[in-house]
């Protein structure tokens, strides 16, 4: 048995925040959580993440900005981002910026579980196949 | 009515004129030559009477009352006589004893009829008078004195009877008596009869004959092109006005001919520019109705591009409305949702006492409500950001078909389809037009809950490819079918009145037309037009 992936949650919303980390925590992973961009970042610097969820709309900095800080630092971390609402700019950096996968909210839970069971042994190549794309 | 010609006229007229002074000349002429004759008679009269004046026997036998005497005088009075105009004598001694009468077989008048003259004494000179007896006949009288002496000549004679120079007396000479003779006048009537027949008649013929040739030759010359001009009038009255009359004579009907066709060339001129009037007119109408045409044509899309404008604004306003809120729902949403989900498999994995089965139950209520609500707000916000379309060469009829393998269409529901063959590609986003489809495949099939058919057929019609989905469901009513474009307009009990709004929406960001024709208790049907050529589709 492997060690279980470190996964860090980023959002500001306090409730989306803990019932991610909750389900993640009961699926077994080790789950860290950050209020905003700025703390994701820090907490990155510290623990090397195999995934990170990032909500794109964070007061402060943005989901988009942290996701190019955090790449910055460690560039091997899968991150997905999530939105509620995602605008067409937006969509437009997501595509140059080559973001794995953008999540929607509300999150597709049995989904995200059965892929990152499936994907433990092979953290480098995930692939999410929420079909919510646009 | 009887039409005389202006010919008949001119000939009968120059006729009748013609006549009239041939009549009149010959007339003139024969009583000339009657007169002439009668002086003739007259002069023959007195010459066969101055014969007997002078015939000495004649006195001699007067002298002596011999009557017997006288048959040699007569005799050669007769010789004389060459015409035979003598038709009578008599002789009448001084003492109104008449000696000698007779007369001629041939002539009617018995010479008894004809008057004896009384007082011979008086007629001193030869006299002359003409007798006309009961029957008619006319004598040339001729009564000369006979003295015992006859001193005068023939020419003292004729001096006498033609103007007398003077008086000649005749003092102490014996009157023996008188000699009266009679000639008539028949012979002249016979000539003058056989002149009016044999030259007056036929030569009055002849004029007349010769006076309609010449008259009517002169008619011809006239009428010929007054005829002519009439017949150019009825042409031109009959609105040929092309006509011209050729008459180049430089008389009045020259100039009638020349100024008739400059009346006509300026009633053409008019005519022509009042052609032209007309047809001015006739474009101007035309234009005015076009421009009316354009008018209302504008009107009506004023009108639209207003509903529309409303309805842009409308719909932008429940955009900004739906947009926001979903913004806000979805987060809190996520956190119940991911609640949800944990407390689920912690109850699931280890059964916690005291829990019925209802728990699990309601979790389960709770997460269905929250993906219902989730869908709602997907719904609001596909409609309120409708994606540019990703537009590439499609083949409709493909689409469809995909589609109709996608959609649950329940068995008392009968599909037909009847696509085109041979469809040309269209440059659609065939994710949206599916979307589209599904929509409206679901909407013709809810309102066929007691079963149906369910046409869809596709074609080319001008320069847009139709679709037309068709139900035989239930219908809409004429006040609703208005409305059922507009964002947030329903039906259905759970519908949230954005599907049709969205591919509206859709249909327009490709710039096509979606449309609807329904009947209450009939049915419904949904028209698509998808434009062939459009300038903005190589933009995808």
């Amino acid at each position: 048995m492997q060690d279980p992936l470190n996964i860090l949650v980023v959002d500001d919303e306090p409730s989306i925040r803990i019932t991610l980390a909750g389900i993640l925590e009961d699926e077994g992973y080790n789950v860290v959580i950050a209020e905003d961009g700025y703390k994701g970042i820090a907490a990155a610097e510290k623990i090397n993440f195999n995934i990170a969820f990032i909500d794109m709309k964070m007061p402060g900095i943005s989901g988009i900005e942290t996701f190019k800080e955090f790449k910055k630092i460690s560039p091997n971390t899968i991150i997905l981002l999530m939105t509620a609402f995602l605008d067409e700019d937006a969509l437009d950096d997501t595509t140059k910026l080559k973001v794995q996968r953008i999540l929607y909210k509300p999150l597709d839970l049995d989904l995200i579980l059965k892929i990152l069971r499936e994907n433990q042994a092979k953290t480098s190549i995930l692939v999410v196949n929420d079909n919510s794309s646009i | 009515m009887i039409k005389i010609g202006i010919r008949f006229k001119f000939v009968f007229f120059t006729s009748l004129l013609i006549a009239t002074i041939g009549i009149a000349s010959s007339w003139f002429f024969s009583t000339q030559t009657r007169s002439q004759l009668e002086e003739e008679l007259k002069k023959r009269g007195y010459s066969l009477i101055a014969q007997l004046a002078q015939d000495g026997e004649v006195k001699d036998s007067m002298s002596v009352a011999q009557k017997a005497f006288f048959e040699e005088p007569i005799r050669r009075l007769r010789n004389l006589d060459i015409e035979q105009e003598l038709a009578y004598w008599r002789v009448l001694l001084a003492q109104d004893d008449v000696l000698l009468e007779e007369n001629e077989k041939w002539i009617k008048t018995e010479i008894d009829k004809i008057p004896v003259h009384n007082n011979i004494e008086d007629i001193i000179d030869p006299v002359f008078s003409i007798f006309s007896a009961d029957n008619g006949e006319h004598f040339y009288d001729f009564v000369v004195p006979i003295y015992e002496k006859q001193t005068i000549t023939e020419e003292e004679f004729a001096t006498q009877i033609f103007g007398s120079e003077g008086e000649h007396n005749k003092i102490g000479e014996k009157l023996l008596g008188i000699v009266q003779i009679g000639l008539t006048p028949e012979r002249i009537n016979k000539k003058m009869q056989t002149i009016l027949w044999t030259r007056s008649i036929p030569l009055g013929f002849i004029i007349v004959l010769v006076g309609i040739g010449v008259s009517y030759f002169i008619a011809s010359g006239v009428v010929k092109p007054v005829k002519l001009l009439v017949k150019i009038t009825d042409r031109v009255a009959a609105g040929d006005l092309t006509q011209k009359v050729e008459i180049s004579s430089k008389d009045e009907i020259g100039l009638l001919a020349s100024q008739f066709n400059q009346m006509t060339e300026s009633l053409k001129q008019l005519i022509d520019e009042k052609e032209g009037v007309m047809d001015q007119l006739k474009n101007v109408n035309k234009e005015l109705s076009s421009i009316n045409v354009e008018l209302v044509q504008k009107n009506e899309q004023l009108n639209d591009a207003q509903e529309q404008l409303v309805r842009t604004e409308k719909l932008a306003a429940v955009g900004t409305l739906a947009s926001g809120i979903s913004h806000e729902l979805r987060n809190p949403l996520s956190a119940i949702k991911n609640a949800v989900f944990l407390l689920k498999r912690k109850l699931s994995r280890n059964v916690i006492p005291d829990t019925d089965e209802k728990v699990m139950q309601f979790l389960d209520i709770m997460d269905k409500e929250i993906d219902r609500s989730s869908k709602i707000i997907s719904d609001l916000l596909g409609f309120t950001r409708v994606a540019k379309p990703t537009r590439f060469s499609s083949d409709i009829n493909k689409v469809v078909n995909e589609t109709i393998s996608r959609v649950e269409i329940a068995e008392n529901i009968k599909l037909s389809k009847n696509l085109q063959f041979d469809l040309p590609m269209v440059m659609i986003d065939a994710n949206q037009i599916g979307q589209i489809l599904i929509n409206l495949i679901d909407n013709a099939c809810q309102a066929m809950m007691d079963g149906g058919e369910l046409k869809i057929s596709t074609k080319v019609s001008e320069s847009f490819m139709e679709i037309e989905i068709s139900d035989s469901g239930c219908g809409i009513s004429e006040k609703e079918v208005k409305k059922i474009f507009d964002p947030l307009f329903t039906t259905k009990a759970s519908g949230t009145g954005l599907g049709l709004a969205l591919c509206q929406g859709i249909i327009q960001k490709h710039n096509g037309v979606i449309d609807v024709r329904s009947q209450e208790g009939v049915g419904t049907t949904m028209f698509i037009k998808l434009p062939l050529e459009d300038k903005d589709a190589g933009s995808a």
